[in-house]
């Protein structure tokens, strides 16, 4: 859901940008291991959640860009949702009465 | 639709895996340069960790990963192989004997057993018999009567119908021969459910017997007929006969025994209303009516049918078979003996391979330890070696595959003991699954146990090991490869006492006294309307040159007796007897019968051309009546009869007969001649020739035919082919357990020989110390022969226990030895024990010869 969030708001990104948007923007609460990242991108790729393309990066280096394709948009809105649902209902829980 | 893209993604992905990986690479050295940048290489490198790692668990999202490795395993087990040519070729020909064997067997059994008959639902089908309860036969032909009667009262069938064998003549070239036919009754087709292609079968009406002759023709013979599709409603003629075709059968379709022609039965046939007992039923059972059922029912009513005609069903009962059985019938127990001796074949042939694959597993060690050390999981070097062996098995599958296809062709066209249903037999996807599930089990199954030790490594010893070392104290494994060979020992002492026990019985068989002397006669069936006039035939016979006697009789002497029954024989001046004890065989022959058979007279004289019509009656009896209707009196003049009002004299006692394959002792019988008594059905000619007999079966063909041109000739054959083709069922199956069972014995002694080269190659440094302790080179031979007997004597143990459990099943197939038999079991452990001594022997020879200096020196 995190890639997919990120891939959503900055459009096309590398694995490495993904990492540090994710871990920047939560204020270095959300580590994302390069052991995880990476394979899960490999099995949004089969989803056909997204899709890689080569492109430059800021530094003028060769780098694989991801993309949301509509299928991976739709991915995300369901997930943001069951999210939402998951933490409505913690709330509900932890919050006194 | 979503899985489909995934799929094909997937898909894309194993194509396209190199530039995947290439990108993943990259994308992560990208990924640690952006790092390195950030906080440093060294840094990064201990932030990112293994990157090899990390693209692999990458990769494994693809869901390939599997797959690959088990390609890898495929492709490191190919190459394993072919740098080990001489290994791979002892076990995958090992393989394949036992998996060609076992799928030529499975393939007879799959067309015999397994495939279900042709009809429309055959389990529901069952043939109906009459029994008598007193002689114990359960299968008994019926009466028109008693079939009408089950047919009105059973409520089990759907439908029920009769038939009876029939023939015409039809010229095929210049040669008059019978075609077979059936009578069958209106419900015959709707029985089996078959339909005609063309056309349609009887209808009631039919079955009258005033009816114009109607014909349904099998295939086959239509398409001899010319195949006309118009042929349906138009005549033709079989010799003087004319028939209506109605219908043409679908192709393969010759139920029962190879018919070509059906004919309505009528209900009114003259035969129906004389209570004779000549027609085979058959029934469809209604469906959810068990066998059980119905064989209670039939029970049930033959038991109300007694009662009310007490006169015609006295002792008579009744008795419901499936029809599979009762085609497939003994074949099913020897067919069944075969697939278990072939499957014991193929076990031993596993047990060696797994011996020889146990060998080499210990030549890998060092190998399958770096490996392990190099951390591949266990179960994946388990997997490496398991593939090997499936890989082995499978060309060794291929290779028995290509062999029990030759073996099938050749069986079916010499069809040796005339099996049913033998023109089914073929190797179809059946047979090749069995053959595939065969070579992966065995595969699975010899690549156990190599495997179960490797995945139990002791990793600081085996890498220790020079190569090709011989590894101590590794007393576990050399019980695994003990064990294996006491289990192929078993195993090949169970065949090898089946196979003993077969081969007596059928020396028992083969060597029963004749009672007559085959050689150098020929014999030949003609119809038996040619009866009254036989002399005149045998006269013109005899003068043919190189004839030396021609004589004509009910039967070939070797079924002892044409008819039989237990109540026709009386003897002047005593009661009528009936019973079991008292059935004998009658036969008519001719004056010229017992010179042509060579059979004896003990006593009195054989008929002359002067006991002719007018003559007085007389009779010749065997010595078993003699002995058993008049002890030590002289029969010699006494007054027998036989159904006839008029008394005939014994004036001779001939030698007993006897034929091959007939248990217990001879059946007393009476012979008349031919010119006073009535013939039965068959007449057979037979001609002792001074010269091979088989050389004047074309003139004695061509005087018989000048003689009659429309007689029906039978096939000439010699005695003694009929006589050995009498034993070709026992014979085949002998030679076939006789033939598994010295396979199984060549290759577990060579698991053996094996097993003991090998221990004593490792042993050699041991060896060399007892030697140079004084060991003397007998003390050697005694001890490594002590090994091997151990072994020995645990796996003949096992085997005759296994043999004591499983000769029952031979019961059938046996001839005067009983299952469990002392001799056949001495017999069977005794050659085996001296295989295994002997394979033992020539290495112990080897152990004996060790150099003590070169032993010690060796390490």
């Amino acid at each position: 859901m995190l890639i997919l969030k990120t891939l959503n708001q900055l459009g096309p990104m590398h694995g490495y940008g993904i990492a540090q948007h994710i871990q920047q923007t939560s204020e270095a609460v959300l580590q994302v291991e390069e052991g995880s990242l990476y394979p899960a991108l490999q099995r949004m790729l089969i989803k056909g959640w997204v899709i890689a393309e080569w492109g430059q990066s800021d530094n003028n280096r060769r780098a694989r860009y991801y993309r949301l394709t509509p299928a991976g948009k739709k991915q995300l809105s369901v997930e943001i949702s069951e999210f939402e649902k998951v933490m409505r209902a913690i709330t509900r829980v932890i919050q006194p009465a | 639709m979503e899985w489909l893209g995934e799929l094909w993604r997937r898909l894309l992905f194993l194509f396209r895996r190199r530039q995947f990986d290439r990108d993943l690479e990259e994308e992560m050295r990208f990924h640690l340069d952006m790092q390195a940048a950030e906080f440093g290489a060294a840094a990064a490198r201990r932030k990112f960790g293994n990157a090899a790692l990390l693209q692999e668990d990458s990769r494994q999202a693809w869901g390939w990963a599997g797959v690959e490795a088990w390609a890898a395993d495929v492709n490191y087990a190919v190459r394993a192989l072919r740098k080990n040519p001489g290994f791979t070729a002892v076990a995958v020909l090992t393989l394949a004997l036992g998996i060609g064997a076992s799928t030529a067997v499975f393939s007879v059994v799959n067309a015999v057993l397994l495939r279900p008959l042709p009809f429309r639902d055959p389990g529901r089908l069952m043939m109906v018999w009459e029994t008598r309860e007193k002689l114990g036969e359960d299968r008994v032909v019926v009466s028109y009567e008693n079939f009408r009667d089950w047919k009105d009262q059973s409520r089990s069938f759907e439908q029920m119908a009769v038939f009876v064998g029939d023939g015409v003549r039809m010229n095929v070239g210049d040669e008059p021969a019978i075609i077979r036919a059936s009578r069958v009754s209106g419900d015959f087709f709707p029985a089996l459910g078959i339909q005609p292609i063309l056309g349609r079968t009887f209808v009631p009406e039919e079955t009258r017997s005033a009816a114009a002759p109607v014909t349904v023709l099998s295939n086959g013979l239509w398409r001899r007929l010319g195949g006309d599709r118009n042929l349906v409603g138009k005549s033709v003629q079989f010799d003087r006969e004319v028939f209506t075709v109605v219908g043409i059968m679908p192709p393969g379709f010759a139920f029962p025994s190879d018919s070509e022609l059906w004919f309505p039965l009528a209900g009114s046939d003259h035969r129906n209303n004389n209570g004779a007992h000549y027609l085979r039923v058959i029934g469809r059972l209604k469906p959810g009516v068990t066998v059980t059922q119905s064989q209670t029912e039939m029970r049930t009513i033959a038991a109300r049918l007694k009662l009310a005609h007490p006169q015609e069903n006295q002792g008579i009962g009744a008795n419901a078979v499936p029809l599979t059985e009762q085609i497939v019938g003994e074949a099913r127990r020897a067919l069944l003996v075969l697939m278990g001796a072939v499957g014991c074949v193929l076990l031993i042939a596993c047990a060696n391979v797994a011996n020889l694959l146990l060998v080499r597993a210990t030549g890998r060690r060092r190998e399958l330890a770096l490996r392990l050390a190099l951390g591949a999981g266990r179960w994946r070097i388990a997997r490496c070696l398991l593939s090997e062996s499936v890989l082995l098995a499978l060309a060794g599958g291929v290779f028995g595959v290509a062999a029990a296809y030759w073996l099938v062709r050749a069986f079916v066209a010499l069809d040796p003991i005339h099996l049913p249903r033998i023109h089914e037999v073929a190797i179809d996807g059946a047979v090749l699954l069995y053959a595939l599930g065969a070579a992966i089990a065995t595969g699975l199954l010899f690549g156990l146990a190599p495997a179960l030790g490797a995945s139990k490594p002791d990793l600081g010893n085996w890498l220790k090991e020079g190569p090709g070392a011989p590894g101590g104290g590794e007393f576990g494994k050399n019980r695994g490869r003990s064990l294996l060979a006491a289990a192929q020992i078993a195993l090949a002492v169970t065949l090898l006492v089946g196979a003993v026990l077969l081969l007596r019985s059928f020396v028992m068989r083969v060597s029963v006294p004749l009672g007559f002397h085959p050689e150098g006669v020929l014999g030949a069936e003609l119809p038996w309307n040619v009866s009254p006039r036989i002399d005149d035939l045998l006269a013109r016979l005899r003068a043919l040159p190189g004839v030396q006697a021609a004589g004509a009789a009910t039967a070939v002497p070797q079924w002892a007796a044409g008819t039989s029954c237990d109540q026709c024989l009386e003897i002047e001046g005593r009661p009528k007897r009936e019973g079991k004890q008292w059935v004998t065989g009658n036969m008519v022959a001719t004056p010229g019968f017992f010179r042509a058979a060579g059979i004896t007279m003990q006593r009195g004289r054989f008929f002359t051309a002067a006991d002719g019509e007018t003559a007085p009656k007389v009779a010749v009896i065997n010595e078993a009546l003699a002995a058993r209707d008049f002890q030590d009196k002289d029969p010699i003049g006494k007054h027998v009869r036989w159904g006839t009002p008029d008394w005939a004299t014994v004036i001779g006692v001939a030698g007993n007969v006897k034929g091959f394959g007939v248990a217990g002792d001879p059946m007393p019988a009476i012979y008349f001649p031919n010119r006073q008594a009535d013939w039965g059905n068959g007449v057979w000619v037979l001609v002792r020739t001074a010269v091979p007999p088989l050389s004047l079966a074309g003139a004695i063909r061509k005087e018989m035919r000048s003689w009659n041109k429309r007689m029906i000739i039978g096939e000439f054959d010699t005695l003694d082919n009929m006589l050995a083709e009498s034993v070709a069922v026992p014979r085949f199956y002998m030679v076939l357990l006789v033939g598994f069972a010295l396979l199984a014995l060549m290759v577990s002694a060579v698991g053996v020989y094996g097993t003991v080269n090998y221990s004593v190659a490792r042993r050699t440094h041991e060896i060399g110390i007892r030697m140079a302790l004084g060991a003397e080179p007998g003390d050697v031979l005694a001890m490594i022969l002590r090994q091997g007997l151990g072994l020995t004597v645990v796996g003949v143990a096992l085997g005759l226990a296994g043999a004591f459990l499983s000769t029952r099943a031979l019961q059938t197939l046996l001839f005067g030895v009983r299952p469990i038999d002392a001799e056949a079991f001495a017999c069977g452990s005794g050659v085996l024990i001296l295989a295994v001594l002997l394979a033992c022997y020539i290495p112990a020879r080897r152990a004996t010869r060790v150099d003590p200096l070169e032993a010690l020196r060796h390490e």
